[in-house]
C-alpha cells in the first residue's frame, strides 16, 4: 500500500517569513453584516500591530466566465498567492449555469479539511459545559461528489467515493494538527459497520496515520453512537476526524453545543498548506449596517489563521481579549443577550489588548 | 396533578395524594404503536372507577399470541431475560418462540452471516417479534455481507423505524419537555450494501432513493401522527446537495403531506436538525428521515432523552413488526456485568403489546417503569441513567410497582 506522498501533505509549518515580518492576506468582507465584522478584524488587529496588509477582494456580481461563477480569477489568483485568506458570511446569489461559490473556492484552492474548534467562552452558558474540542471534516468527496442519476423514474442512485488519497491526506492532517495544538486523542467517525468498503478504507486510512504518531491516542466510533455521545458527555472528545457527510452533520452539532454558528471560528486548509479562514453564519441582512453585528466568529477565525503562519502570540492575545470581554459580560452583542453596539464591543476588546 | 390527552383535549384532575384518585383511560383504541403514558404512575393507591370501559376487546383477545424472540449479543440477553421475567410476571398472554442461538459475534456462540430462514419464517408466522441489538464484525474479509441486523429488517420488509425520545419525570437531562418521534426509511438509502472498489484506492458507495420507498415511509410518517394526535412531521434532508436522492424524498413527502392538512409539514437540513436539536429541541414533534439521517437523529433524540438505556422503538412493515431499543447498541463494555439498563427494551415490550391489543397490560407495564424513575430511589436505578443499581434491582423495582396496582383492584 502505498502512504500518500510526503509532497501531497499539508505543510502545517509556518508560511515562510509570515511569522516576523510583513505579511499580506487576502480578505473578503462578504455581505451583508460582513463589511462590518471584516472592519472590526482590521481594526483589532491594527490595534495589535499585527504588520498585515490586507488584499480586499469582492466577488463579482456576474459569473466570471474563466472559473463559471461569481467567484472571479483574481479572486482565487489573490488566495493562491498569499497562501491565506479570511472570509465573512456571503449571500448565495439565484440563478443557473454556473457554479456555486463554495463549490468554486473548494475546487480551486483544492480546500481539503475543514478544521472548526468548539470550546464554551466562559461566561457565555449554554447546557453544555467543559467543551473543549476540533472537528476535522474531510471536504472534497464523500457523499458530495455531486453524482446522482436517475436510473429508472422514481429511483435515484447517488455516489459516496472514498479514495486513499483523501483519506489519507485527512488523517494526516487530524494527526499533524492534533501535534501542533497540543492535543491528546484523536476520534475516528465512520460507519463500517454498513459501508465496510467505503468507510472501511477511510478507518484504515486513519489506522496507518495513527501508526506515525504514537504520541497521540487514538480510537474510532460509530456515528451514531457518536452523535449519542456528543449529546450526554461530550467532553471526553478532543480532535474528531470525519468523512464529508458525518462531518457536516457533527460539526454543525459542535457548535450548537457551544452556542452557534455565531460564535464558531472555522478554517478550511488546501493546496500546500494555504489556509482560508471563515465565518459561518449567515450573512443577517436585517441588522446588517445598524451597528448591532457580534464579530467573535470572525475574530476567532482570524486567530485560527494566525496560529497557521506560526504567529500565536498575536492569535492568543486577541482571542484572549475577546474571551475575557464577553465573559466579563458588560459589553455583549444582541445575539448574546446583551445590546451593545458592534463599536463598543470591539473597543472593549481592543481596551483588552496587550 | 394528572392529565390525559383524550381526543384532542386535555382533561385536568387534581389528587390530593395518598387519597382515592380516579384514573381516565384513552377513550378509543388506539390504533397507532403509542400513547402517551406520562399520566399515569402515582402513590399506586388508585381504584378503577366503576362503569367507566378501558378497552373493549374482541372475543378471543385474551388467548395467547406467540412471539418471536431474539436476545442477540452483548447485553441482548440480559435484558430480553428481564423482560421474560417482567412479561410471566404480569401474566401477558404470550409464548416466545426463541433463537438463543444468534449472534453475529463470538461470545460463546456461532457467529452467524445471514439471518437463517427458520428465525425469518419464525417472525413472518407470528408476525411479531422482540430483539436485542446483533453485533455486527467490523472487519471481516467477506465485505459483502452486511449487519443482521439490516438483513433483518430487508428479509422482512420493515419499512420504518420508530423510535420515540421522550422526557422521563424524575430523570435528569438537560433538556425537558421533550416528546419526538423519528420515522425513519429502513430499508434502502445508504444501507443499500452496494460497494465497490472502482480502482485500487478509489471506492464507490451507492445510495439508492426510490420515490416508491420514499412515498411509504412518509405516508407512514403522517399516518402516525394523525392517530397520535401529533401536530407537525419535519422531514430531514440534505437535497441542497444530494438534489436528486433526498429531492426524490422530499417530493414524497409533499405530496403525501397534501393529505393531511391538518398537521403542519415542514423540511429541515440535516445539519441544521442537530444543531436545533442540541439548542432547542423542544420545537421537534415528529420527523421522518431518510435511512442514515434517521440513524444519526435518533441517536442524538435519545442522547437528549436519557441515553440508549431507555428510549423504545419498533420497526414495522405489512403484518409484521420488530420491536426492539430505539437506539440500537450491543455495548460490549456493559455485557455481563448485571448493569445493563432494560428500561428502553421493557418500553418496546409495552409497544408491542399495544400492536397485540394487549392495551391494558401496555399501560401497566409502561406506568410500572416509569415509576421507578419518579421514585427516583438510586439503589434501583441502574449506572448509565446515574443510578448505583443493577439490572436485577430495577427488574424486581418494576416488579414491585406491578404487584402494587394487581392488589389494589377491587
Amino acid at each position: 500500500m502505498q502512504a500518500a506522498s510526503a509532497a501531497a501533505l499539508p505543510s502545517l509549518a509556518p508560511v515562510m517569513g509570515y511569522a516576523t515580518k510583513t505579511f499580506e492576506a487576502t480578505l473578503f468582507p462578504g455581505d451583508g453584516i460582513g463589511p462590518e465584522i471584516a472592519s472590526t478584524v482590521k481594526e483589532i488587529f491594527n490595534a495589535a500591530r499585527i504588520p498585515v496588509v490586507w488584499d480586499e477582494q469582492h466577488i463579482g456580481k456576474t459569473p466570471d466566465p474563466r472559473t463559471n461563477s461569481m467567484v472571479t480569477r483574481e479572486n482565487l489568483d489573490s488566495v493562491l498567492k498569499h497562501k491565506i485568506g479570511l472570509k465573512g458570511p456571503m449571500a448565495t446569489p439565484i440563478g443557473k449555469g454556473f457554479r456555486s461559490l463554495n463549490l468554486t473556492l473548494r475546487k480551486e484552492l483544492d480546500l481539503y479539511a475543514n478544521v472548526r474548534p468548539c470550546f464554551n467562552i466562559p461566561g457565555y452558558k449554554t447546557r453544555y459545559d467543559g467543551i473543549n474540542l476540533v472537528t476535522v471534516r474531510e471536504n472534497t468527496e464523500g457523499e458530495y461528489s455531486g453524482l446522482e442519476h436517475e436510473v429508472v423514474p422514481g429511483v435515484v442512485e447517488s455516489l459516496k467515493v472514498i479514495t486513499r488519497k483523501a483519506s489519507s491526506r485527512i488523517a494526516e492532517f487530524a494527526f499533524a494538527y492534533a501535534r501542533e495544538n497540543g492535543r491528546q486523542k484523536v476520534s475516528a467517525v465512520h460507519k463500517a459497520n454498513i459501508m465496510k468498503k467505503a468507510d472501511g478504507l477511510f478507518l484504515e486510512c486513519c489506522r496507518e496515520a495513527a501508526t506515525k504518531y504514537p504520541d497521540i491516542k487514538y480510537e474510532e466510533l460509530i456515528v451514531d453512537n457518536a452523535c449519542m455521545q456528543l449529546v450526554s458527555n461530550p467532553t471526553q472528545f478532543d480532535v474528531l476526524v470525519m468523512p464529508n457527510l458525518y462531518g457536516d452533520i457533527i460539526s454543525d452539532l459542535c457548535a450548537g453545543l457551544v452556542g452557534g454558528l455565531g460564535l464558531t471560528p472555522s478554517m478550511n486548509i488546501g493546496l500546500n498548506g494555504l489556509a482560508l479562514a471563515e465565518a459561518v453564519h449567515g450573512t443577517a441582512p436585517d441588522i446588517a449596517g445598524k451597528n448591532k453585528a457580534n464579530p467573535t466568529a470572525l475574530l476567532l477565525s482570524s486567530c485560527m489563521m494566525l496560529r497557521h503562519i506560526g504567529r500565536k502570540e498575536d492569535a492568543d492575545n486577541i482571542q484572549n481579549a475577546v474571551i475575557s470581554v464577553i465573559a466579563e459580560g458588560k459589553w455583549r452583542t444582541a445575539d448574546l443577550g446583551g445590546n451593545s453596539a458592534t463599536s463598543d464591543f470591539t473597543k472593549a476588546i481592543i481596551d483588552k489588548l496587550e | 396533578v394528572y392529565s390525559c390527552e383524550v381526543l384532542g383535549y386535555r382533561a385536568h384532575l387534581s389528587v390530593i395524594i395518598g387519597c382515592v384518585g380516579i384514573r381516565i383511560p384513552q377513550m378509543f383504541a388506539r390504533l397507532g404503536l403509542l400513547a402517551r403514558s406520562s399520566s399515569f404512575g402515582g402513590t399506586g393507591m388508585l381504584q378503577q372507577a366503576r362503569g367507566v370501559t378501558s378497552y373493549l376487546p374482541s372475543p378471543g383477545d385474551a388467548s395467547s399470541q406467540t412471539v418471536t424472540l431474539i436476545p442477540g449479543d452483548g447485553i441482548g440477553p440480559e435484558v430480553t431475560k428481564s423482560v421474560v421475567d417482567v412479561v410471566a410476571a404480569m401474566g401477558a398472554p404470550i409464548t416466545w418462540e426463541r433463537f438463543d442461538y444468534l449472534s453475529g459475534s463470538e461470545g460463546g456462540k456461532v457467529p452467524r452471516t445471514s439471518v437463517p430462514k427458520e428465525v425469518l419464517d419464525s417472525i413472518r408466522r407470528n408476525g411479531v417479534c422482540l430483539k436485542g441489538t446483533l453485533f455486527t464484525q467490523l472487519d471481516t474479509n467477506n465485505t459483502n455481507t452486511q449487519s443482521l441486523n439490516v438483513q433483518l429488517r430487508k428479509d422482512l420488509d420493515l419499512h420504518v423505524n420508530v423510535v420515540h425520545g421522550y422526557t422521563i419525570p424524575g430523570l435528569n437531562t438537560r433538556h425537558s419537555g421533550l416528546d419526538i418521534v423519528v420515522i425513519r426509511e429502513n430499508t434502502e438509502g445508504e444501507y443499500s450494501g452496494l460497494e465497490h472498489e472502482v480502482v485500487e484506492g478509489v471506492v464507490e458507495s451507492l445510495k439508492v432513493i426510490t420515490y416508491e420507498k420514499s412515498l411509504r415511509t412518509a405516508q407512514y410518517a403522517f399516518e402516525f401522527a394523525y392517530l397520535n394526535h401529533r401536530k407537525k412531521v419535519s422531514a430531514i434532508h440534505k437535497a441542497n446537495i444530494m438534489k436528486q436522492g433526498d429531492g426524490t424524498f422530499l417530493k414524497a413527502c409533499r405530496e403525501v403531506a397534501r393529505n393531511f392538512p391538518r398537521i403542519q409539514y415542514e423540511e429541515v437540513i440535516v445539519d441544521n436538525t442537530c444543531m436545533q436539536l442540541v439548542t432547542r429541541p423542544q420545537q421537534f414533534d415528529v420527523m421522518v428521515t431518510p435511512n442514515l439521517y434517521g440513524n444519526l437523529v435518533s441517536n442524538v433524540v435519545a442522547g437528549l432523552c436519557g441515553g440508549f438505556g431507555v428510549v423504545p422503538g419498533g420497526n414495522i412493515g405489512d403484518g409484521v413488526a420488530v420491536f426492539e431499543q430505539g437506539a440500537r447498541h450491543v455495548a460490549k463494555d456493559l455485557t455481563g456485568q448485571g448493569v445493563a439498563n432494560p428500561t428502553a427494551t421493557l418500553l418496546s415490550t409495552a409497544m408491542m403489546f399495544r400492536h397485540l391489543k394487549l392495551a391494558g397490560f401496555a399501560d401497566r407495564l409502561d406506568a410500572a417503569v416509569l415509576q421507578v424513575y419518579k421514585d427516583g430511589d438510586k439503589s434501583a436505578l441502574t449506572p448509565d441513567v446515574g443510578g448505583e443499581g443493577t439490572l436485577m434491582r430495577f427488574t424486581e423495582a418494576v416488579l414491585r410497582n406491578l404487584e402494587i396496582r394487581e392488589n389494589k383492584t377491587d
